[in-house]
């Protein structure tokens, strides 16, 4: 039985995090406010909104709707993990050019239920990519223009293969 | 919001975690949390002590064919249920329910054990289960034991399991000649489905050998729709048995009415998703 603080150590983004907390924290809290990343959002809060997307050991889940607990032990990736140094990724890349974001909000969720979609299906045609994105809501741009952006980011994704 | 605070358990073993589930009566085990922790954060349900068996060695994910036989774990998530070859080949009517769960994400975290042992009557994996004369493989504090699917649901949220007992899995034997189906009406991904059926039909020779009905969302619990088992034995499949069958297995429903559907609506819906379901199954045959 563990009364009080549970010890909970998660590798986020390939560095690990740990503290003492409370079996009730949620792991959206614990990337948030104890690893100090606010890129991962909180929407809805009631596992609707997709907005708190993050991937463990590479699936796709919301992070609202697990306890850090149990998430002890295991790597984590969230929207922070995708632009490495000063070069974003191919989909924040074309989100920007597709102007797939108004207000951003639900962008991170966006990102990373994408990036799940794109690491089983490299090719995804436009009815998969709105089955992929069907756990997150945006509210101001529409769908119209995310789904193109993962579309070209798929598109240069395999040129980029191709020519390696 | 946030859940309110509660006592932590993570046991070694499953019979561990069975004695304190059945010694600790505010105790409740967290599979994927899918249905639990909204419930929780919401606070509609505060349990005091929560028990961890998702890292139990007997409750991990997996898929087997045991001879005729295929065997389900407890922790094996939608997505695996959805992907699964064997389920693809065999039990499609499940596939089909797993795919058409909420949406991605929950489909990654959220367990068949879980999901069945939750006891709404709005899960999809109910109807299938029930349309496949699926077994739930429990273990409790003295054991464990096979509870026949059609047994399982006694009430809203309430199922046959016993103080301390955990699902650890399900068995389905592989049904022959069988086609399958699964439909369902929602809102939207993440909304609760207005309605779905699940049918799994028996034929011979375009004549239906024996059928299953699962209904959801139709009664406080997932349910059958035997009458129109009975009356789709030995029957053709055609337009004029379709319109019956669809007829008998809604016309003494009582559904639960809310805000988005009417008792009489979700009723209509019924009806018009097993004409679709047996259609869907006459076109296969056809082709």
């Amino acid at each position: 039985m563990m009364e009080g603080l549970v010890k909970v150590s998660i590798d986020i983004n390939g560095k690990k995090y740990t503290d003492d907390v409370e079996p009730r924290l949620l792991l959206v809290d614990f990337i948030r406010d104890i690893a100090r990343l606010k890129g991962t959002h909180i929407g809805c809060d009631t596992t609707s909104c997709g907005a708190c997307t993050i991937l463990i050991d590479g699936m796709s889940v919301k992070s609202c709707t697990m306890f850090a607990v149990e998430a002890d032990g295991r790597k984590i990736q969230t929207v922070e993990s995708l632009a490495t140094d000063d070069k974003l990724h191919p989909l924040q890349e074309a989100f920007w050019e597709h102007h797939a974001l108004q207000c951003g909000y639900c962008t991170p969720g966006m990102l990373m239920s994408s990036t799940f979609l794109l690491s089983r299906n490299s090719d995804p045609t436009e009815e998969e990519i709105r089955e992929g994105i069907a756990g997150n809501i945006c509210r101001c741009t529409g769908y119209i223009n995310i789904i193109k952006a993962v579309k070209d980011a798929a598109g240069k994704i395999n040129a980029g293969k191709e020519t390696e | 919001m946030r859940p309110r605070p509660f006592l932590l358990h993570r046991p070694n073993t499953l019979k561990e975690a069975s004695e304190l589930l059945y010694s600790h009566e505010d105790a409740k085990p967290l599979a994927g949390g899918q249905s639990l922790i909204p419930m929780m954060k919401l606070r509609i349900y505060s349990p005091e002590e929560i028990v961890m068996i998702g890292h139990l060695p007997e409750m991990q994910p997996g898929v087997k064919q045991e001879g005729s036989t295929i065997v389900i774990n407890s922790m094996t998530t939608h997505d695996m249920v959805h992907h699964n070859e064997l389920i693809s080949e065999y039990l499609p009517v499940l596939s089909e329910a797993a795919a058409a769960i909420a949406d991605q994400q929950i489909r990654n975290r959220g367990t068949i054990g879980g999901n069945i042992a939750h006891g709404d009557p709005s899960t999809n994996l109910s109807a299938a289960l029930l349309a496949l004369d699926a077994k739930v493989l429990a273990s409790g504090k003295d054991g464990q034991r096979e509870i026949p699917i059609d047994e399982f649901f006694l009430d809203l949220f309430t199922t046959a399991l016993e103080p301390g007992e955990i699902i650890t899995g399900f068995k389905v034997d592989i049904p022959k000649n069988s086609r399958q189906k699964f439909m369902k009406i929602t809102r939207s991904d993440t909304a609760f489905p207005l309605a779905f059926v699940a049918v799994n039909i028996q034929l011979s020779d375009g004549v239906v050998k024996d059928a299953r009905i699962g209904l959801g969302v139709a009664a406080p619990t997932p349910i059958r729709a035997t009458e129109a088992e009975e009356y789709l034995k030995n029957k053709q499949l055609n337009q004029e048995t379709i319109l019956k069958t669809a007829e008998m297995a809604t016309k003494d429903l009582e559904p639960p009415g809310d805000v988005h559907a009417s008792p009489e609506y979700r009723k209509n819906l019924l009806n018009v998703l097993m004409k679709r379901c047996l259609n869907s199954l006459l076109e296969e045959v056809k082709q």
